[in-house]
């Protein structure tokens, strides 16, 4: 069953209007394979994937797409489903008010009688969820899910539905270490049935976790297959990149104890919410410093930065700046004082999809460039300009429609906005989500020089060793509540992970 | 990396949504031209500017509101609003001037209203609108004791409505062109324009680059309501007459038509002043045509019906 072929695609090619997204490439699954698509960011992979599901048409041509020993063509995503090609976006397309059973049979319902028939519909979810190890409440509202329940709701969909290969689209980059793990158990069983999975991750240790093989794009072209066993991570890493990586991988943060010793900056005194997702966080960040915020997913780190940044109003305790304690009302006020604020959720918190990638990187600024209300466009072009240098951003031009850019270069635009502000304390929810290991190394140097240039930098992120490389300080957060905290040469995965594991202990 | 600066071609859609207005209009002139005996003449221009003026005012307006989300259907009776305060002001005996500036602020003031109760209490827009459509038709018809109002015999509204400069130029004219290089100066080149862009596309994003989104929403309404008095104002002038119950009727709806038809996104982030305008004097001159030809009136609005379904067709978002 492992050799035989699942989908093969031969010379594919997709134009967009002024962007050659991808040549003339090829690729084969065989059936029961786990294949990771590796690639910078803008390398084609979501473009490819898009085209496997229907969601875009390929270049007329010689190309051949073949699925399942037959030729096909899927003209929506409709009609790959029904070949058994089913995608989990990390922007997941479920419909939130319905409940969780409806979800997995909408559209495919069972019937009695002609009428909708829900006892059987809902065993039937329990039972396809409990095949996934997941035992929730099926008549329950999706939106009342956590994303990785949510996720685990658009799999048993697909599966609902006589899949033969699932797709996922970076669709570990919002689930925390625990939540991966299930996934990944999850993605073997399936393997054991037969079913191959494509796996998009910027996240390399993930898939050495659970692919058999990668194939590897760069610039929209083929670079090579290899199963994993024949490719170590600097391997895969210098083939992504097109050059050689040791130094990329090899990087040791230097600390600098006067740091911690700088005056305060920003101080957060007993921070609680009503709704108990706070219950006492203190923080003092200390000019220049880059403190890391670690913690599991809901332990309050995004909440913490809504407070500071004048996000979220509803809250009891202090927040000081320098010496006075403030209560911004609003983001803008917290921006007059210095600060700035990278969300996490790029899609919902960040990009306005369809204005130019200059509006999105000066949107943050442009009351500052601008005399008398009125819009300095060449002051706008040559900010834009500058930062697609600085940063590297992949885009036709500063005009292009920032939905238009991949994932990782529409989240370079997003860090560059608040770059571009010059801030006093910048506050980066997981900046690296969805941003290429090359571009990581760059957007890590661009953080230490921004520190070394006296801006402190408050750094949430899950993946530990990021927050290692960066940061002069990490403090632990569990249940709303600081559980510990590590400073220069005690910091280290394995002490961060003892923390963590210690505090839920206490609680 | 050289290529950054060029400029990526438009695919053809992108360029029928941009401009597609403008197109239609063109061809809509050509047909004109051919079908409608006297119509290329320099008379029937000065007719459509007379016409469309008015309603421009209001369907500038309403591109604010439609760019930054939101709906104002209440426009129509802010035109009788305002109609009402001029009239009982100048009957009264007042200055005409002083109480189209109390009209106007009284529309403002309703307009920050609505948009206080849309951005700050979270009220649908389209309810609140609706209700003040309601609301504000009553209060008219009550301050006008439900009377209809001559107004032939003032100097100010016949000159405003009726003057005609040398060459039968309308004097509506002048507002054509001011309300034209407003909206296009607003939208395209000024802060409060961009946010309201950001503020459609995406309201948590803007608020968190720090935008102040209740004052943009505010703002917006607050223009809405302003230039749909003015719109009232010039209409009653052109009529010399207010009818309480009838002044501004379903206009709102030719304003959102020439909005939807003129390429702005419905669903908000995307404003296109000029496809506005271009699409308000497709609706205009569908009206012009209509009558012309001796067709009957309400043919005028299926037609209309029929090219806003083909605007929204073409607009519409691929879903995943
Ligand atoms: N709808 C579109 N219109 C124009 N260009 C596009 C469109 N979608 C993608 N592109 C371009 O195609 C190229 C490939 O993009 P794609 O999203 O496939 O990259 P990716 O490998 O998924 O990157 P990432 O890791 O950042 O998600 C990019 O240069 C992007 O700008
Ligand atoms: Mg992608």
């Amino acid at each position: 069953m492992e050799n035989q072929v699942l989908l093969e695609m031969k010379q594919i090619s997709k134009t967009f209007p002024g962007v050659k997204a991808l040549k003339n490439v090829h690729f084969k699954v065989h059936k029961g394979e786990v294949m990771a698509f590796m690639g910078e960011n803008g390398a084609g992979k979501s473009t490819l994937i898009k085209i496997i599901t229907g969601y875009y048409r390929r270049d007329p041509g010689e190309g051949q797409f073949l699925f399942d020993g037959k030729e096909v063509n899927p003209r929506n995503t409709d009609e790959a489903q029904k070949l058994g090609i089913s995608t989990i976006f990390q922007e997941l397309n479920l419909s939130p008010f319905l409940s969780v059973a409806e979800n997995i049979y909408i559209g495919n319902t069972p019937k009695k009688h002609g009428m909708i028939d829900w006892d059987t519909m809902n065993q039937n979810a329990k039972k396809a969820l409990l095949d996934l190890g997941v035992d929730i409440d099926v008549t329950a509202q999706l939106s009342q899910q956590s994303t990785a329940i949510q996720q685990m709701v658009s799999i048993a969909r697909a599966l609902a539905r006589n899949t033969k290969l699932l797709i996922m689209d970076e669709a570990t980059s919002s689930l925390d270490t625990g939540e991966v793990k299930v996934l990944f158990d999850v993605v073997k069983t399936l393997k054991s049935r037969g079913i191959a999975t494509i796996f998009v991750t910027h996240k390399m240790d993930e898939i050495y976790q659970v692919c058999d093989s990668a194939t590897i794009f760069k610039d929209g072209e083929y670079v090579d297959c290899l199963p994993l066993s024949q490719l170590p991570k600097l391997k895969l890493i210098s083939l992504m990149i097109g050059r050689d990586a040791s130094e990329l991988v090899n990087k040791r943060k230097v600390y600098d104890p006067d740091k911690g010793k700088a005056e305060i900056i920003c101080r957060v005194v007993g921070v609680q919410k009503a709704n108990h997702r706070l219950n006492g966080i203190n923080l003092e960040i200390h000019k220049g410093e880059v403190l890391g915020l670690s913690g599991l997913l809901g332990s309050g780190r995004t909440e913490t930065a809504k407070v500071i940044f004048g996000d979220d109003v509803h809250y009891d305790g202090e927040v000081y700046m320098g010496q006075t304690a403030i209560r911004f009302k609003c983001p803008a006020d917290a921006m007059k004082k210095g600060l700035a604020f990278c969300s996490e959720d790029r899609k919902a918190e960040g990009i306005f999809p369809y204005m130019s990638v200059q509006d999105n990187l000066t949107m943050t600024i442009l009351s500052k460039i601008s005399r008398f209300g009125i819009l300095n466009k060449r002051e706008q072009q040559k900010r834009t300009l500058e930062y697609i240098q600085k940063i590297a951003i992949k885009t036709p031009g500063p005009s292009t429609k920032i939905k238009d850019l991949s994932g990782g270069n529409q989240q370079k635009v997003i860090l560059s906005r608040w770059l571009a502000t010059h801030p006093d304390l910048i506050i980066l929810d997981e900046p690296t989500r969805g941003i290429d290991v090359g571009a990581k190394g760059e957007i890590e140097d661009l953080i230490k020089q921004i520190s070394d240039s006296g801006i402190s930098v408050l750094y949430i992120s899950s993946e530990l060793d990021e927050l290692v490389r960066e940061c002069d300080r990490i403090v632990i957060l569990h249940n709303g509540k600081n559980v510990g905290e590590l400073r220069n040469e005690e910091i280290s995965s394995d002490a961060i992970m003892g923390v963590i594991a210690h505090g839920r202990i206490d609680t | 990396m050289a290529e950054h600066v060029q400029k990526e071609p438009l695919s053809f859609r992108e360029i029928f949504i941009r401009y597609g207005a403008v197109i239609a209009l063109a061809g809509l002139i050509l047909f004109n031209a051919l079908i409608t005996k006297n119509f290329l003449s320099l008379n029937t221009l000065w007719l459509v500017i007379k016409q469309a003026t008015p309603i421009l005012f209001m369907t500038v307006g309403m591109t604010f509101v439609i760019s930054s989300g939101g709906i104002d259907i209440s426009t129509g009776s802010m035109m009788a609003f305002c109609g009402i305060i001029v009239s009982l002001g100048i009957t009264n005996g007042g200055n005409f001037i002083f109480w189209c500036i109390v009209g106007l602020v009284a529309c403002g003031a309703i307009g920050v209203f609505n948009g206080w109760l849309i951005a700050s209490v979270g009220v649908q827009p389209v309810i609140l609108t609706l209700v003040m459509q309601i609301v504000m038709r009553g209060i008219t018809v009550l301050m006008a004791k439900s009377s209809v109002f001559v107004l032939g015999g003032f100097p100010e509204v016949k000159t405003l409505g009726l003057y005609r400069f040398p060459g039968r130029v309308p004097i509506q004219i002048i507002f054509f062109v001011l309300i034209i290089l407003a909206g296009v100066f607003v939208l395209w080149k000024t802060l409060l324009g961009k946010y309201v862009e950001a503020v459609g596309s995406n309201p948590k994003a803007a608020r968190l680059t720090g935008v102040r989104t209740v004052a943009v929403i505010i703002g917006v309404y607050m223009i809405s309501a302003i230039l749909a008095g003015s719109c009232g104002i010039l209409e009653m002038c052109r009529n010399a007459a207010l009818d309480p119950n009838e002044l501004g009727k379903l206009y709102e709806l030719d304003a959102i038509a020439g909005v939807a038809v003129g390429g702005t996104s419905m669903k908000g982030g995307k404003a296109n002043v000029v496809g506005s305008i271009a699409g308000c004097l497709i609706m205009v001159l569908i009206g012009t045509t209509v009558n012309m030809n001796g067709i009957p009136f309400a043919a005028s609005n299926i037609i209309k019906a029929g090219i806003i379904i083909f605007a929204l067709a073409i607009q519409r978002e691929r879903s995943v």
